[in-house]
């Protein structure tokens, strides 16, 4: 690099300079619009902060922002305090001017082109328009496009530079509207991302709100069912009492259908008050020792099986984090289930294990060699009401298993099942790991 | 001998309420049972005010209270019951249309003596009283000393 004779910078050299004041300058003005935007409330006070920078920046009298809108034409979405002190025209005049306007005049060649432009003497430039009284007179005007999400729709304009637009000034301007627009995409990004949520917070009340009404629905129901049914058991049990043999046997027939139907339906309301029940109580999760809990299970159900030998064989099960009496009403279903559907089976044989070494979830299941069912039917497996087999066959009302997959879904997990008609069928179900000891 | 006490039954189901007297009855319960249809009426009976103003007071051996009541419920009767000094000795049974009423924590806190599940079945009555060590009242024999009987 050239030096004179003391050493000092040549002119070449100084020039550097203000060269790397305006820069200084520049980042000042993009960490202003960085640190003063986020807190503003709308949009307009983000465009006024960049406005005042850019003004700042290359020393322009006034300037405004404006984009296209959806009909095409030009709306002035804001105008820098300084370019409201110069305007003559009446505020509310003014206000209804700026909108709306005819897509023309040399304000809008870049935006039309998608680049920036620089009219140093807009009186002789063929593109130019008469400026209505009492509007700030322009005597040197820079545009830059502005970059939307989707495509260039907007502008920054300044105008009043006494000097006139420089290059410099354009590429200030192109960075400072980066940052500009940074934020305000930013900014509408996160508007619609708050919205989103709302709306999404909104459908979940909905849904939550419908689902305890619901909720209380079935809880009600099943309540107010019970009372004429118990009359109906009440009265027909004081009407054996009474009898004393004045009724014939087909009468007595009558009753005892009358009976028989009003216990089935008391068992039916009964499973539909756990059912309900069980989705309005809360988990109560604590370390389960799975292997204690199946064998009480069995324990349990065993003793109405006493006539018939049960081959069991229990393997691996896990200790880990559940709704200890939810999960044991799982396995005293899935139990009850492969004992009733073994029942024509002269040997009958349930293996009850857990599949433990996946990463993230325990997978437990109930085999049976029963009757089992055709894969066909299998969507409608855990229905509530939903039955496979004729109740002549199987008794049972349809709420078991419908049970089974609303516990092991709040548990976070899933619930299935395969079948092969005539020789086995095997439950499963996950329980997530993170309780795993 | 002294009269036995009487049973007060707060039930507004006419159907509930015979059936319930059917299996007092049928027993051959001694104790006279007087049926009252809902809330307001069962504190006036046993309060022994409004229309029940001349009747003899503190004659009650047992209240056997349904809890879906019209005007006055049934928790409220409960929870008047045993605020006042004299008439919270009495026995106080839950008549409730399911077992699932039993998980009203609410009947317990204010001090419920038993439940009974609907419809009332003689034995599970005659457990409950047993329970409450109110057999006595019902069958008419005092209970082993029972001048210190802390209920």
């Amino acid at each position: 690099m050239p030096r004179n004779a003391n050493n000092k910078p040549t002119d070449t050299e100084a020039g550097i300079e203000p060269r790397t004041e305006r820069q200084i300058a520049l980042l000042k003005a993009i960490i202003k619009v960085f640190r003063e935007t986020p807190g503003c409330e709308r949009e307009e006070d983000v465009a006024r902060i960049c406005l005042k920078a850019a003004e700042e920046l290359t020393g322009s009298a006034y300037s405004f922002i404006g984009e296209l809108n959806p009909e095409g034409l030009f709306d002035t979405t804001t105008i820098s305090e300084a370019g409201w002190k110069a305007c003559r025209i009446p505020v509310e005049e003014a206000l209804h001017l700026i909108k709306n306007m005819p897509s023309r005049g040399i304000n809008r060649i870049g935006l039309r082109e998608g680049r920036s432009w620089i009219i140093n003497d807009p009186s002789t430039h063929p593109d130019a328009t008469e400026k209505p009284p009492g509007h700030p007179p322009i005597d040197s005007f820079m545009g830059v496009a502005l970059r939307y999400v989707g495509g260039i729709t907007g502008m920054i304009a300044l105008a009043g530079k006494q000097s006139g637009y420089t290059l410099a000034d354009q590429e200030d301007i192109e960075a400072l509207s980066a940052a500009f627009m940074e934020s305000l995409n930013r900014r509408r990004a996160e508007k619609q991302v708050n919205e989103l949520n709302a709306e999404l917070n909104r459908h979940v009340q909905q849904i939550e709100s419908a689902n305890r009404e619901l909720e209380a629905f079935s809880y009600s129901v099943s309540h107010d069912l019970r009372a004429p049914l118990r009359h109906i058991t009440g009265f027909v049990e004081l009407l054996n009492k009474h009898d004393q043999g004045s009724m014939d046997e087909k009468s007595r027939h009558y009753l005892q259908v009358i009976s028989e139907a009003s216990r089935k339906m008391g068992t039916l309301i009964d499973d539909l008050l756990a059912f309900s029940r069980m989705s309005r109580t809360e988990l109560q999760k604590s370390m389960i020792d799975f292997n204690v809990l199946v064998r009480e299970v069995i324990g349990e159900l065993q003793g109405q099986e006493q006539d018939r030998p049960i081959d069991w064989e229990i393997a691996g099960m896990p200790v880990m984090e559940g709704d200890s009496a939810m999960l044991r009403q799982v396995f005293r279903n899935l139990v009850a289930n492969a004992l009733k559907f073994t029942r024509p089976r002269p040997a009958a044989r349930i293996e009850i294990g857990a599949v433990t070494d996946a990463p993230d979830e325990t997978v437990f299941y109930v085999r049976d060699n029963g009757v089992g069912f055709d894969m066909k039917y299998v969507n409608k497996l855990f229905g509530l009401f939903q039955r496979l087999h004729s109740s002549e066959e199987f008794e049972g009302t349809g709420v078991g298993l419908a049970n089974c997959q609303r516990i092991i879904h709040r548990h976070r997990g899933r619930i299935w099942a395969e079948s092969t008609p005539g020789s086995s069928t095997t439950f499963w179900f996950s329980l997530p790991k993170q309780g795993e000891v | 001998m002294i009269p036995l006490k009487r049973i007060l039954l707060v039930e507004d189901n006419p159907n509930d309420a015979e059936l319930t007297l059917e299996a007092l009855g049928e027993h051959n319960l001694a104790n006279e049972v007087t049926w009252v249809h809902d809330g307001e009426e069962a504190l006036d009976f046993i309060f022994c005010r409004g229309p029940f103003e001349d009747r003899t007071c503190n004659d009650l051996a047992l209240i056997l209270l349904d809890l879906k009541l019209p005007k006055v419920d049934g928790l409220e009767v409960l929870r008047v019951v045993k605020s006042d000094q004299r008439m919270k000795l009495i026995p106080v049974v839950i008549l409730t249309s399911s077992r699932e009423e039993r998980d009203l924590v609410d009947s317990y806190k204010l001090g419920v003596n038993a439940y009974v599940v609907k419809p009332v079945d003689f034995k599970e009555f005659m457990n409950a009283v047993e329970e409450l060590g109110v057999f006595w009242a019902l069958v008419n024999e005092p209970p082993p000393a029972s001048g210190k009987r802390a209920r």
